[in-house]
């Protein structure tokens, strides 16, 4: 046995787990190495010591003390499931209503911020909104009256299509006179009506363009059904600004493809047209409308 | 009818009966019977008498909060050891990812420190020169050889209460007393 298996072997020989025969051997080599012998005896003596290094607990006392304190503790009525649940449901209701009310400020203070106008005219503002006008209790119809509070002769319809109307701000000067071409912002609001009178914004788009340009403006989108595809079509030429849209979705449940499409153009100046599309059960109002940016 | 039993009579299961009808006396006679035993193995985990104080108590109000689920699979000692090691182990090591607050934990002890514990000290007894290296090995050897060559248990039993093999516990009982031989090579004669 040499040195190093010895040296590993030391605690089990102290604990006399070794078999005989290896302690025997064990006990040889230690018979020649002092240093074994040594570490022998300091394996013997933190063998011996380590169970005095029990110490004192806390008396008695203590412990009654401890009990008196964890019995008073078992004791406390418990929170009630039902508790738990109408705390958690009433902090739920807060969390919500602050949502709202800081989502309403928030679209209330963007609103202001886009009506802003500058007084010539030169700045667009997109803030065409589809209204049912009998929505008063609507969250933007809200906004809306608070707008029209603030510029009341800036405010107007400016489209009404089968029972639905968009409202926006009267933004739409006649083109400035003066050099260069006429830069343009060109809304488009596509509006789905479904059998059961739910109405959605599939698209809206806003693109930015000169007049005179010779090349047709692609706005290409999904409704978010994965079934139906919206495209619209915007150019700009002479002084008008043309839109087409291009609507196809399979019906359902036959499957059968639908496609409907349909153009509108309106004149610089003019507020705004409204183009209506009846694509199986669903209605699509299209509403297009330019605002001048400025000259380039 | 409180204190129908005397703290140290009646044996786990009657306590554990009685802590369930929320009789005061089988809660006093749990705490009398194993809390010395919960403080001395977080004393001696922690190397700090206020931390198993803190330990034994939470140990206990883990242990009386789930006592309707305890199903007796393992002997109740076992169950509220394994409760204190683990609070000890974790509150290691939440310590030592705290170096600025562990300026007092033996286990983070810079190695000139203990060096100088060991070499420079001869009035120290043997005695507190093994609990200054036993504070300095790692916390899993430690608590292995806290359980077993201090508290006296078998290494079956600890490797119940850390959640390990038998053979892991053997293992690391082994490299603890290594460690410390090593540790304390030359105090024999000082002694």
């Amino acid at each position: 046995m040499d040195r190093d298996k010895a040296e590993r072997l030391v605690e089990q020989y102290v604990d006399g787990a070794l078999a005989p025969v290896q302690a025997r051997e064990f006990e040889r080599c230690m018979a020649d190495d002092e240093s074994l012998r040594e570490a022998v005896e300091d394996a013997r003596l933190i063998r011996s010591e380590l169970p005095k290094l029990v110490e004192d607990a806390p008396d008695e006392g203590y412990w009654r003390r401890l009990a008196g304190k964890l019995v008073l503790r078992e004791r406390r009525p418990p929170v009630r499931w039902k508790t738990r649940l109408a705390f958690g449901g009433a902090v739920a209701c807060i969390a919500f209503l602050v949502g709202v009310s800081l989502s309403y400020r928030a679209e209330l203070r963007r609103l202001r911020e886009a009506a802003a106008l500058p007084a010539d005219g030169t700045t667009a503002a997109s803030l065409t909104k589809y209204f049912e006008p009998s929505e008063r209790t609507s969250r933007d119809r809200a906004v809306f009256d608070s707008l029209e509070a603030t510029y009341p002769e800036r405010m107007e319809w400016v489209g009404r299509s089968n029972g639905h109307a968009f409202l926006g701000l009267s933004d739409t000067p006649a083109p400035a006179a003066g050099a260069g071409r006429t830069l343009l912002a060109i809304e488009t609001v596509v509006l789905r009506t479904t059998a059961g009178g739910k109405r959605e914004v599939v698209l809206r788009p806003r693109v930015v363009a000169l007049d005179g340009a010779e090349t047709a403006i692609e706005v290409p989108a999904t409704t978010g059904r994965p079934e139906a595809v919206i495209r619209t079509a915007l150019n700009v030429r002479d002084g008008r600004v043309g839109g087409s849209v291009e609507f196809a979705c399979a019906a359902e449940p036959s499957g059968t493809a639908l496609a409907s499409t349909g153009a509108v153009s309106l004149a610089l100046g003019e507020p705004a047209r409204v183009l209506s599309l009846n694509l199986g059960e669903a209605e699509y109002a299209l509403l297009l409308r330019s605002s001048v940016l400025g000259r380039r | 009818m409180r204190e129908t039993i005397e703290p140290r009579a009646g044996n786990d299961t009657e306590l554990i009966v009685l802590c369930r009808r929320g009789d005061e006396a089988g809660y006093r006679g749990l705490v009398a019977r194993y809390g010395p035993m919960l403080w001395r193995i977080a004393r001696r985990i922690t190397g700090s008498r206020e931390d198993a104080e803190d330990l034994s108590q939470e140990a206990f109000v883990r242990a009386f909060r789930s006592l309707r689920r305890f199903r007796g699979r393992s002997k109740f000692s076992t169950y509220l050891c394994s409760i204190v090691v683990n609070l000890s182990l974790n509150h290691l090591r939440r310590k030592q990812r705290r170096p600025e607050t562990s300026a007092g934990s033996a286990g983070t002890r810079p190695a000139e420190e203990r060096m100088s514990a060991r070499t420079g000290t001869e009035a120290f007894e043997f005695k507190e020169a093994l609990e200054k290296e036993l504070d300095a090995l790692s916390p899993e050897l430690r608590a292995s050889i806290v359980l077993t060559a201090i508290e006296g248990m078998s290494h079956r039993e600890a490797a119940g209460v850390l959640g390990c093999a038998e053979s892991t516990v053997s293992w690391r009982v082994h490299e603890a007393r290594k460690q410390l031989r090593r540790r304390l090579k030359g105090w024999r004669g000082g002694h």
